[in-house]
């Protein structure tokens, strides 16, 4: 009965029923059990939390957990020709489903039910970590691991809806470390000040999360409401600011609350998010947005084919070969593949052309960063042609057919949230956020964490499910 | 004796616990506290469902709805006495708990809309006529609705919710001519307990007050969205006649019009367990009573918005509940279709 209704409501970290239910049973059972059992835990709950939210998708994953576990032996033994089947079933099962979700195809199951095929949900991110996990299995990085072990690294349930890219080699050694803790006294003292810990990241993600992610949705939200082709020139460039930090905060907030259960379960913080608008050029902005996923790129694309220590032609093309794959990782519509594209030019820009002088470099590295990024994001976020040519249009004044301007439109849409849109880009402030990372159990943040959670979980009482925005990769 | 470090340790621990602590034990008081006053003090809350969610949500919705816990009372506490007894008794526990119905009917006529009786809506219309005989003037005439200009709305006040701000913003012929007290989120509730929570002339003020101090020819009312979650369709038809007898009361000679509330698109309707088109459908029912056709008028703006599915068609939405800018102009051109001449307009002609 209690699954019955997770699955009509699925289940993400923001739901009350994860935070007051799903996640204190599962660290309570999780710590009860002797440490190997623990992986087993992680798997049931994993699995649990999979099937509610995406059902029909759960024997995909399955399936490919168990070919991987399968092709783990070979690889283990270091049979390249399993390695490379393994790449080719992994990335296989990823593109066929990126193309036939694009293609909007329907299958007709038993009983007369027709599925539509999307896109598995957590599909881009599980198939990377497999990936990096038996590439590195294969270099001998770490032995092969025990089906619990790859079945809770692969599925564990913080991770699999939108990351962070965690690697196999690093979830091992905390899960050693954590098993090689005897004594009870000990134990307990490891689990409470594991939970507390990575309560403050849960905490300050689901803040980031519910009051400013959520609210700046509303308030882009409201700029479609009124249709891209009428909207006004400032309120478009308001629109720019409002989605670059909608992104940013949905994104940086789940992670965070990934990582947060991480902690709590004894793992590894994981970093995903450092700072990115105050990165000095576009190269440097992406080794602080998704920095696994720009890490895995790095590892596993990017460096075996030689990176930047070669030839300009052939880091040249190294950089279009790891640019490509990533628009293609976000989606095969035609917006990812142009946002890779515009970003790619940037990089190019930059390394081959306006890095001869530092000065300039600086200059247009700070103007791309601070304009031309955010540029991008309308890009990454208009996936109809039509849509982006009318808000390109009116973010430069244009006149359409259709257009009918309210001039103050971007007065009415900032009265109801500018209070969030301020509170959003003070957040920007880097010493906000050291002070948290460094000081997170003084007592003001004890204080502030502890009204901020009471306050996150009053507004999700009240509001509809609002799913993260990373969740359709 | 514990060293210095050992007690900078356990200090620092404390510290370090304290978040913890602290959340778990309001957690468990919350929840404790939610369970036990859920057939007493939180029993109007209809939206509750313990297996979606968590007891610490009835005094989240509790403080939402303006029920705080320090104003449960000693017989709240008793019946929830009663109630736990019953648990451990051999009694089904459910016997106890009212259901949504139960809490509807019992809970909601206790507010100041029992004043009106449901029969108000035969009781408005019949009004004028019973006064006037069997050969009524035409004043007191079931209307027909004519095309007007756009000048009959220079004599025009739009009451409503963010479908009636889009054509505040984005029909200049009407925002240049008639008044708007329109709010996103404005519901019928509001009105009715004379909240300020519009401007009009940039001044915050409540329906009432606007009402006090001006005359107008026609009141557009249209509501409705935002009370989906709230009551019943009979308690939100309560209000509604409610507020209509009241602005009958301080503008005898306006021509009321009550706008239905428009559909959502039959996407949404068909995904969202609220928000959908049967329950708007179910609303928009117990509104028609409320007009006679002869100074009080429904107007269901459906009819120039919806698809051949009766939802609204989803070319002209981007969120599948309000037009796009652009697309106001359909609804603006629906009320120039449905205007009603007054007796000195027909004088002129």
């Amino acid at each position: 009965m209690f699954l019955e209704n997770l699955a009509a409501t699925g289940l993400n970290f923001t739901d009350l029923q994860f935070i007051f239910r799903f996640l204190p049973l599962y660290l309570l059972l999780y710590y009860l059990f002797p440490g190997k059992i623990r992986s087993w835990i992680t798997v049931i709950f994993s699995l649990v939390f999979y099937a509610v939210n995406a059902k029909e998708y759960t024997a995909v994953l399955l399936l490919v957990l168990i070919l991987n576990f399968a092709f783990s032996f070979g690889i283990a033994k270091k049979k390249k020709g399993v390695l490379i089947l393994s790449f080719i079933t992994d990335a296989g099962f990823l593109m066929s489903f990126k193309i036939l979700s694009v293609l909007g195809l329907t299958v007709s199951l038993p009983a007369d039910y027709n599925l539509r095929i999307l896109l598995p949900l957590g599909i881009s991110f599980y198939t990377f970590k497999i990936i990096s996990y038996q590439v590195d299995l294969y270099r001998g990085k770490y032995e092969r691991a025990s089906l619990g072990d790859f079945l809770a690294y692969a599925a564990d349930f913080s991770q699999i809806i939108s990351g962070p890219i965690g690697r196999y080699d690093l979830w091992k050694k905390d899960h050693d470390h954590l098993i090689s803790i005897k004594k009870f006294k000990n134990k307990v003292t490891f689990a409470m000040n594991a939970v507390c810990d990575g309560l403050t990241f849960f905490i300050a993600g689901l803040f980031i999360k519910i009051i400013l992610a959520n609210h700046l949705a509303i308030l882009w939200n409201s700029i479609g409401t009124i249709g891209y082709d009428s909207i006004s020139t400032p309120l478009a460039w308001i629109g720019v600011v409002v989605y670059s930090l909608n992104l940013f905060y949905d994104f940086w907030g789940y992670s965070l609350i990934a990582a947060g259960i991480g902690v709590m379960t004894g793992h590894s913080f994981i970093r995903n998010f450092k700072d990115p608008y105050g990165a000095l050029s576009v190269s440097d902005f992406y080794r602080r947005w998704h920095i696994t996923l720009g890490n895995w790129f790095k590892d596993y694309i990017y460096f075996p084919m030689g990176g930047s220590r070669c030839s300009k032609i052939n880091t040249a093309r190294n950089l279009i070969i790891v640019w490509v794959l990533t628009g293609i990782w976000h989606g095969i519509t035609l917006n990812y593949l142009l946002w890779a594209g515009i970003l790619l030019l940037l990089i190019l820009s930059e390394k081959f052309v306006l890095s001869h002088n530092k000065v300039v470099l600086r200059i247009f590295g700070q103007l791309h960063v601070l304009v031309l990024i955010p540029l991008t994001w309308i890009i990454f976020a208009l996936d109809k042609p039509m849509d982006l040519y009318h808000y390109f249009a009116r973010l430069f004044g244009v006149m359409l057919p259709t257009t009918v301007i309210n001039a103050k439109d971007f007065l009415t849409t900032l009265q109801d949230g500018w209070f969030y849109l301020l509170i959003s880009i003070v957040c920007l402030i880097p010493g906000i956020r050291d002070s948290f990372y460094h000081d997170r159990h003084s007592v003001f943040w004890t204080v502030l964490l502890f009204i901020l959670f009471w306050f996150c979980i009053y507004s999700s009482s009240g509001s509809d499910l609002n799913p993260f925005m990373y969740m359709s990769f | 004796m514990a060293s210095k470090r050992d007690r900078i340790i356990k200090k620092k621990r404390k510290k370090h616990y304290a978040l913890f602590i602290l959340i778990g034990i309001s957690t468990i008081l919350g929840t404790v506290f939610g369970y036990m006053m859920r057939s007493s003090l939180y029993a109007s809350d209809e939206m509750y469902d313990p297996k979606e969610e968590p007891g610490i949500v009835l005094v989240l919705h509790g403080i939402r709805n303006g029920i705080y816990p320090w104003n449960a009372k000693a017989e709240d506490f008793s019946m929830a006495g009663r109630t736990l007894a019953k648990l451990f008794s051999k009694d089904e526990p459910s016997s106890e708990i009212p259901s949504g119905t139960d809490i509807i009917t019992s809970e909601i006529p206790s507010e100041p809309v029992s004043e009106i009786p449901s029969e108000i809506a035969s009781e408005i219309p019949s009004e004028p006529a019973s006064e006037i005989g069997d050969t009524p003037s035409w004043e007191d005439s079931v209307k027909e609705f004519v095309r007007v200009d756009d000048d009959y709305f220079n004599d025009a006040l739009f009451i409503g919710d963010s479908r009636i701000v889009g054509l505040a913003d984005y029909v200049e012929p009407l925002y240049s001519r008639a008044d708007f007290y329109v709010k996103r989120a404005m519901t019928i509730y509001h009105i009715k307990d004379g909240k300020a929570v519009a401007t009009i002339n940039g001044e915050q003020k409540d329906v009432w007050q606007v009402l006090s101090e001006k005359q107008y020819g026609k009141i557009y009312i249209s509501v409705g969205i935002n009370e989906i979650g709230t009551g019943t369709p009979e308690y939100y038809g309560n209000a509604f006649a409610e507020v209509v007898q009241r602005i009958r009361e301080a503008q005898p000679d306006a021509y009321i019009f009550i706008i239905s509330i428009m559909h959502v698109t039959t996407n949404k309707s068909n995904n969202d367990k609220l928000y959908n088109n049967p329950n708007i459908n179910a609303r928009n029912e117990v509104l028609i009573p409320l007009a006679d056709q002869i100074r009080t008028f429904y107007i269901d703006v459906n009819e120039a918005v919806d698809d051949e599915y009766g939802g609204m068609r989803a070319d002209i939405s981007y969120d599948e509940v309000h037009l796009l800018g652009s697309c106001n102009e359909l609804f603006h051109e629906f009320l120039l279709d449905h205007g009603v001449q007054r007796p000195e307009q027909l004088s002129t002609e």
